[in-house]
């Protein structure tokens, strides 16, 4: 009886513990004895972050920590890149920002690209959209997580109202609305702007876009529930536990129209050409079954990309425009496509690095130039442009 | 390679745990396995010094058997001084060169890395040489002398072994299921106390700290925030510290060595004094060894030449953390308060355990600040912050955030500092109690795993030592 007792004492808790933990290691060792060996005889050279995502049960372990973060009560996840406000919408948090910026340069660089454009009798608008942080102030007392760049943007919309740059500033824009697990606007919200925006054209050029309230009318588009567990940018790295999930409804026209698509990228260029679904809105994105890998927010314009030439083949006008934008407006230059002729469009923080606006802009000449920028991204790379006056 | 990465987690340490223990029979073999692991653990992560790391082994096996051979008192002790001091180049040109040349107005070798561990081999190269001075035993060889300098589980962060502790266990050790399972439990204890406490309080430390540099004018540190800033980094010091070298401990036992502790509460210490004899016990005993106890200790008739011999102490520990002017007031600063309270009998005077560990607590979280700041300057300012001086106020939200957002992690964290186990002597009894946290550990050595996996922060803080 003695030694049965000693024999069942014997088993200490290591004991148990190490039974478990190598038992539970071990598919990862066997996984990480065949990536490395590959690695090796393929000669490729290791990158520890590919690795990391390469790894089986990534997600779980993803799940695992965001479950655990939520279960803690936190707001913050991930040595602060993120933070959940009152209403579980997720934000990039930051305490202090880089004041090194200067707005008057900035606003002096669009101001030569507006003279330029005018020497070419181009119109040009700024639009500045709105932040997710509006959202916040006004349901949270949270305010000191964020860092968010509202008094730069005034300074730089007064200065370009000093240099008599049209703007168009929808950072107040009412109800606009945003996912939760991604820092994007709604694309109902993109659609309201894109009315703003031509609204603000009519105004201010005296151009009226869509005569007819067709294009630019909510009846004539079909709302398409598309993606009911969207995890937008944030929530894919936060964890579904912690982020919560979106719903996704993609805005579609209803009404007919064929357009060619020329992608450039780099040296490669791709053309495609067809209806709106086969040229600009790509719903394959929706078909991805992991949550984790699909970008909802892709099917318009697929994203980003360096650049796109969008010709309108069914289009009654011969407008052209060139937006200089980030991923905030790919589902408004959608929405934009029927009522110009032809749209290029630049994603402006690949300006200076790959692709050199002036050059772009030399021998062209377009009706409107639009330039958006997201708040957040109110910084020297989405304005690699005209730095010194030389025109 | 460190052990809070995946890599190591999941390939080199079962890789090695396998190949080690098919050769475990054949001592010889087994040792092999280690010392070729420990020369890829540190190839993987300095593949550039790994020469320096090998040709330390060549050239500290050759002094010893040196030692071994000549007879004569004087030459002997010539041969000591030379290989000391050869040693002691190698780490003067790599850690405090650009240090020492700055201060003198001298030029300075530009991008001049500090090797991983070099203080840490360093010293133990030194302890075999001297204690191969003092008891001529058979010199160990180069295979020996490889494991021992090299040995991965301490290499990059200790503890700092003597040569005369592991000397007996590198030729004959016992392994045992039970000593295997015993490290692997210390090991992940180590792992979870860096991954999951540690982290956590160094990411809340290196934002206060680096908020504290940017300026007042810039981003003011108000005196609370400032508060929970140095206490979350004597936390995370701690935590990290002390786990590295729970997983050194943990490690040389899966392989069957008996590594000396590290850590004994030091938090929960009565004085300095009391501190000092309770953090990294290792280097306290190899200076207490090789430099105090030489220079007279405090064995001295005369009162000057044993405060001498603390100073020196004390300007060298300060010293070995670091080339940095903080490094060397924050030793000061030690040598200041053991002397005062060896002078004056303070704190043992006080009646109140709590006051004296309070004393004891505020005085290291002060060292700390000194300790972390960039340079003295830093610490000026960070220490008018803590008091309010600075003009930037008392109160912070983000304070009450910080901590809010981390209770859990405090809590735990702070509970952990005092040793609570010996409180609840009858928990082994029970088996369910001991599978219960059996199972317990597993889970919180995954969720630890869970945390590196999704890029949490990760700091490696001995990059300067």
């Amino acid at each position: 009886m003695h030694t049965v007792t000693a024999k069942v004492r014997y088993v200490s808790m290591q004991m148990v513990f190490s039974v478990m933990l190598i038992l539970s290691l071990l598919p990862m060792w066997v996984y990480s004895c065949v990536y490395f060996a590959q690695r090796i005889f393929q000669n490729c050279p290791f990158r520890q972050e590919e690795y990391y995502e390469s790894l089986p049960f990534r997600m779980s372990l993803l799940e695992w920590f965001s479950s655990f973060q939520s279960l803690l009560g936190k707001q913050e996840i991930s040595d602060f890149a993120f933070f959940k406000d009152s209403n579980g919408y997720l934000h990039y948090s930051g305490f202090y920002r880089n004041d090194d910026i200067s707005v008057l340069s900035f606003a002096q660089r669009i101001a030569r690209l507006q003279k330029f454009a005018e020497s070419k009798e181009t119109k040009l608008l700024f639009v500045m959209p709105p932040g997710k942080y509006d959202l916040v102030k006004s349901t949270t007392n949270d305010t000191e997580w964020l860092n968010y760049p509202g008094d730069k943007i005034d300074e730089l919309l007064m200065y370009l109202n000093r240099f008599e740059v049209k703007t168009l500033d929808l950072s107040d824009m009412d109800n606009a609305e945003f996912y939760k697990t991604d820092h994007h606007w709604t694309v109902k919200t993109a659609f309201e702007a894109t009315k703003q925006l031509a609204e603000t054209i009519h105004k201010q050029f005296g151009d009226n876009l869509d005569p007819t309230d067709y294009y630019l009318n909510l009846n004539y588009y079909d709302e398409l529930s598309a993606d009911k567990n969207m995890l937008g940018s944030m929530g894919r790295k936060a964890g579904r536990a912690f982020s919560g999930v979106d719903e996704f409804s993609v805005l579609c026209p209803k009404f007919f129209g064929t357009y060619e698509r020329m992608v450039l990228s780099g040296d490669k260029e791709e053309i495609t050409r067809g209806d709106i679904k086969q040229t600009l809105i790509n719903l394959e994105y929706l078909e991805e079954k992991d949550i984790y890998k699909r970008s909802s927010y892709s099917v318009y314009l697929d994203g980003i990309k360096e650049q796109n030439r969008i010709v309108n083949l069914t289009a009654r006008n011969n407008r052209t425009a060139l937006i200089i934008h980030d991923s905030y407006f790919s589902p408004v230059i959608c929405f934009l496509a029927p009522m110009f002729w032809k749209i290029d469009t630049i994603y402006n923080l690949e300006v200076g690095k790959t692709v050199n606006l002036e050059t772009v802009i030399k021998d062209k000449t377009y009706d409107y130039i639009i330039f958006e920028v997201y708040p957040f991204n109110l910084n020297e790379n989405s304005f690699q442009f005209y730095k010194e006056d030389g025109i | 390679m460190l052990f809070s990465s995946l890599e190591f987690l999941f390939l080199f340490l079962p890789t090695g745990f396998m190949m080690y223990f098919a050769s475990f029979r054949v001592r010889w073999l087994s040792n092999s396995v280690l010392l070729i692991a420990s020369i890829l653990f540190y190839a993987y992560g300095e593949p550039q010094y790994v020469w320096l790391l090998i040709a330390n082994i060549v050239m500290n096996s050759g002094f010893s058997n040196l030692l071994y051979k000549v007879q004569d008192l004087k030459r002997k002790r010539i041969i000591l001084w030379l290989a000391v001091s050869v040693n002691l180049f190698g780490l003067f040109v790599f850690k405090y060169y650009n240090f020492a040349s700055s201060t003198a107005g001298f030029p300075q070798i530009s991008e001049i890395h500090l090797p991983i561990g070099i203080s840490f081999y360093t010293f133990q190269a030194i302890s075999l040489l001297v204690d191969m001075y003092r008891t001529p035993e058979s010199p160990p060889g180069l295979f020996k002398t490889g494991l021992y300098l090299s040995f991965f589980p301490q290499l990059i962060a200790g503890p700092i072994l003597k040569y005369s502790d592991v000397s007996n266990q590198i030729d004959s050790r016992r392994e045992s299921f039970d000593l295997f399972t015993k490290g692997l439990f210390r090991f992940s204890i180590g792992f979870s106390k860096k991954i999951l406490l540690a982290n956590n309080f160094g990411a809340i430390a290196d934002k206060v700290f680096n908020w504290s540099s940017i300026g007042t004018d810039y981003y003011p540190v108000p005196a609370t925030l400032a508060w929970v800033g140095s206490i979350a980094y004597s936390l995370q010091i701690y935590y990290d510290f002390s786990g590295y070298s729970d997983m050194a401990i943990g490690l040389g036992k899966c392989f069957g060595f008996l590594i000396p502790e590290n850590f004994m509460y030091p938090y929960y210490a009565l004085s300095i004094r009391d501190f000092w004899s309770r953090w990294h016990i290792s280097l306290t005993n190899w200076f207490r060894e090789y430099v105090y106890i030489p220079l007279g200790g405090n064995r001295n008739v005369s009162m000057d030449r044993t405060i001498r011999n603390l100073l020196i102490v004390w300007l060298l520990t300060g010293l070995w953390h670091g080339a940095n002017w903080t490094f060397i007031f924050w030793g000061v600063y030690y040598f200041c308060f053991q002397l005062l309270e060896r002078l004056t009998g303070f704190p043992d005077n006080l009646s109140s355990t709590g006051l004296k560990r309070a004393y004891t607590l505020l005085i290291v979280n002060f060292g700390w600040v000194l300790f972390r700041s960039k340079d003295l300057y830093q610490a000026g300012i960070f220490f008018r912050n803590m008091f309010g001086l600075n003009y930037n106020g008392f109160f912070s939200n983000l304070a009450c955030m910080l901590v809010k957002e981390n209770l859990f992690f405090f809590v735990i964290g702070l509970i952990c500092l005092f040793p609570i186990r010996k409180r609840f002597p009858l928990a082994n009894e029970y088996i369910v109690v001991r599978g219960l946290t059996g199972i317990c550990m597993v889970l919180i050595t995954w969720l630890s795993i869970s945390y590196l996996v999704n890029g949490s922060y990760n700091p490696f803080i001995y990059f300067d030592f």
